[in-house]
């Protein structure tokens, strides 16, 4: 025999960080869709926050346009006017001025005239020079602003300053009148954003032309450039030239929060997957213990179940006596209701040369003690039967030995002899099932009235004679084969009654009884015996 | 007295005292699974009173119930059936005990 528990021993210590292929299948399809929740919360972050920014260029953008169609409109109004006054110069002063200073946009502005090569300067406003718009490069924008008629823009560099510069030309009758006008930038190339402006969320550079050299930076309000992360990026046309605009989120346009949700689903995701991974394999090894313990109950339950059946076969004959004119069949079967030991018997022996003794009993109750008692019941009829004691008699005297009132059992007993040579039968029955006689195609049970069962010590026992039929077949058994519980005692007789009326030997006959009556098996232990006398 | 619950499902014994004898009702079906309940109610009965064994709600017993009947009127007590069913009385008969387990009138 195995050590079940020994087993279980094995299973619970040697892989406590075994997981469960289910666990595992549950801790990795939680942390792909952890990791598949975050990335696309992510991703939904990134372009949200990218088209915000974007958003925040064009509107940026806007904004710079509108400022150069203003400086546009102050400049091209005033060089309109000044070139058809009589008195270009102090016109332009005019309606200049109010722009010029700490009022307004300019730091500086002037008109001049070009006429039959050469250039006059007709008026000047504010800080007192734009002598840098007479440089090389100075000379190149000049002559452009002559030649077009849209405004030229111009960044200027210098003594330790930053402007920007505007040219406008009108070309008249009386000359060429060019307006400029510079704009000082800070030279720290820094600006502040008010907190509530839409952009304080955004680290914003500005550069001059096409380009985000360093070089070219007008300002930013970043610490650093160039502005790296979810940068966006705008060009605008800024009169002859261009301002291109980069920017990028500071922190988070969305607020915290909504940066911090990734992250968030990322380790809620992996906690939550966590406990259901482990909640997982608690329960998987819960079932798998559970499902041990099924086994060994099954186990243990079978190993009872053997040895309840091996201890009752132990106990029945061995072997059957043989006569030439007799033919024997017995069946026992152990109840399939529970583990305990039934106390059923059968048995057939030799008195003489010619006469046969059989028992077929049942002793109440279940377990050890009822199969112990049947095997001394057993064993005394028969040393009573072999000294040649009628049936009754052996089992008067067998009663001795057996008390219901001490011992708590009783048992119920079909015995008797036959003659072999003549067919003669001579029964008693002490409270068991009439046996029944099949000859020629039909069956009835014998008239053997039952007395009391052995162990109630009744006044008398009788012994019936009965004359065997030629093939007929005398079949003895407990009620186990019959016996179904609510059911009248007649009806389960007349039902075996029934069925065992054919013509078929002992064995086969016993098979037919037993395949149609317990097919599933009995809840109670059954002991059948056949006996087919021939002349 | 008050009824008195066998381990086994709807089982059930009540015990009253009657006439010159005490009355044991059984109630539902009996077998090996609470015999031994049974045996412990009739051996609280006073010895020398008569037992009725009222079975006219008792729908099934099986042999080791019929042991513990057949001990107590081994045992030189007078012991008897009130209204055994059919099913009981053919049981009873079967067995060879129907003089030692009268039917009750």
């Amino acid at each position: 025999m195995t050590a079940p528990a020994a087993r279980t021993g094995d299973h619970g210590q040697a892989r406590w960080w075994a997981l469960h292929r289910v666990a595992v299948i549950v801790l990795v399809l939680g942390l792909i869709v952890t990791v598949v929740l975050a990335f696309s919360s992510r991703t939904s972050y990134v372009h949200s926050e990218r088209r915000l920014t974007n958003l925040q260029v064009q509107l940026t953008v806007s904004a710079l346009g509108i400022a150069q169609v203003q400086i546009e409109q102050q400049l091209g109004r005033a060089l309109d006017l000044a070139a058809e006054a009589p008195d270009p110069g102090a016109t332009f002063d005019r309606l200049i001025a109010p722009f010029v200073g700490s009022k307004g946009g300019f730091t500086t502005a002037g008109l001049q005239r070009v006429q039959g090569g050469s250039v006059d300067i007709v008026a000047h406003v504010g800080a007192p020079s734009i002598d840098n718009l007479h440089g090389k490069a100075a000379a190149r924008d000049f002559e452009q602003a002559v030649h077009s008629s849209s405004l030229v823009t111009v960044r200027v560099l210098g003594h330790g300053q930053q402007r920007l510069g505007y040219l406008l030309s009108v070309t008249t009758p009386a000359g060429i009148f060019v307006a400029g006008a510079a704009q000082a930038l800070p030279a720290s190339r820094r600006f502040t954003v008010p907190a509530s402006s839409p952009d304080a969320d955004l680290n914003v550079a500005i550069y001059f032309g096409r380009s985000t050299s360093t070089g070219a930076l007008i300002e930013t309000n970043a610490p650093h450039v160039p502005l790296t992360g979810t940068v966006s990026m705008g060009t605008v046309p800024f009169g002859s030239n261009f301002l291109t605009i980069v920017a990028t989120p500071r922190g988070s346009i969305e607020g915290a929060w909504a940066q911090r949700l990734p992250l968030a689903i990322a380790l809620a995701g992996a906690l939550f997957t966590l406990v259901v991974a482990f909640m997982t394999e608690w329960l998987a090894r819960r079932r798998e213990a559970a499902e041990a313990l099924a086994v060994e109950n099954r186990q243990l339950f079978d190993e009872q179940r053997g040895m309840a059946e091996t201890l009752q076969r132990s106990l029945l004959p061995e072997e059957l006596p043989t006569f030439p004119t007799l033919e024997l069949a017995v069946r026992y079967a152990p109840g399939v209701a529970g583990t305990e030991v039934g106390g059923d018997w059968y048995d057939v022996m030799a008195v003489d040369d010619r006469t046969v003794f059989f028992s077929v009993g049942d002793v109440s109750g279940r377990g050890l003690e009822a199969a112990t008692l049947m095997a001394t019941l057993r064993h005394t009829i028969n040393a009573y039967a072999m000294e040649g004691a009628a049936p009754d008699v052996a089992l008067t005297k067998t009663e001795r030995f057996i008390d219901v009132e001490r011992l708590g059992h009783f048992a119920t007993v079909l015995c008797g002899t036959i003659d072999t040579v003549t067919g003669q039968a001579v029964l008693c029955n002490a409270g068991h099932p009439q046996p029944l006689l099949i000859a020629g195609g039909t069956s009835t049970y014998v008239d053997v009235t039952a007395e009391p069962p052995v162990g109630v010590h009744p006044a008398r026992r009788t012994s019936v004679a009965v004359p065997l039929p030629e093939h007929s077949i005398l079949l003895a058994f407990t009620d186990g084969l019959v016996e179904r519980r609510g059911e009248l005692l007649s009806t389960s007789l007349e039902r075996l009654r029934q069925v065992a009326r054919g013509d078929l030997a002992v064995d086969p006959l016993l098979d037919s009884i037993v395949a149609a009556l317990v097919p599933d098996g009995a809840s109670d232990d059954i002991a059948i015996l056949a006996v087919q006398w021939h002349r | 007295m008050a009824p008195l619950e066998p381990g086994a499902g709807n089982a059930r014994i009540e015990v009253r005292e009657g006439s010159g004898a005490f009355v044991v009702a059984l109630h539902g079906e009996f077998d090996l699974a609470n015999a031994d309940e049974l045996a412990q109610v009739l051996a609280t009965c006073p010895p020398d009173t008569g037992l009725v064994i009222d079975m006219t709600h008792l729908r099934f017993m099986d042999s080791s119930v019929i042991a513990v009947l057949v001990e107590v009127a081994t045992s030189g007590r007078t012991i008897r059936l009130r209204h055994p069913s059919e099913l009981i009385s053919q049981v009873i008969a079967a067995t060879g005990l129907t003089e030692l387990l009268p039917a009750d009138g």
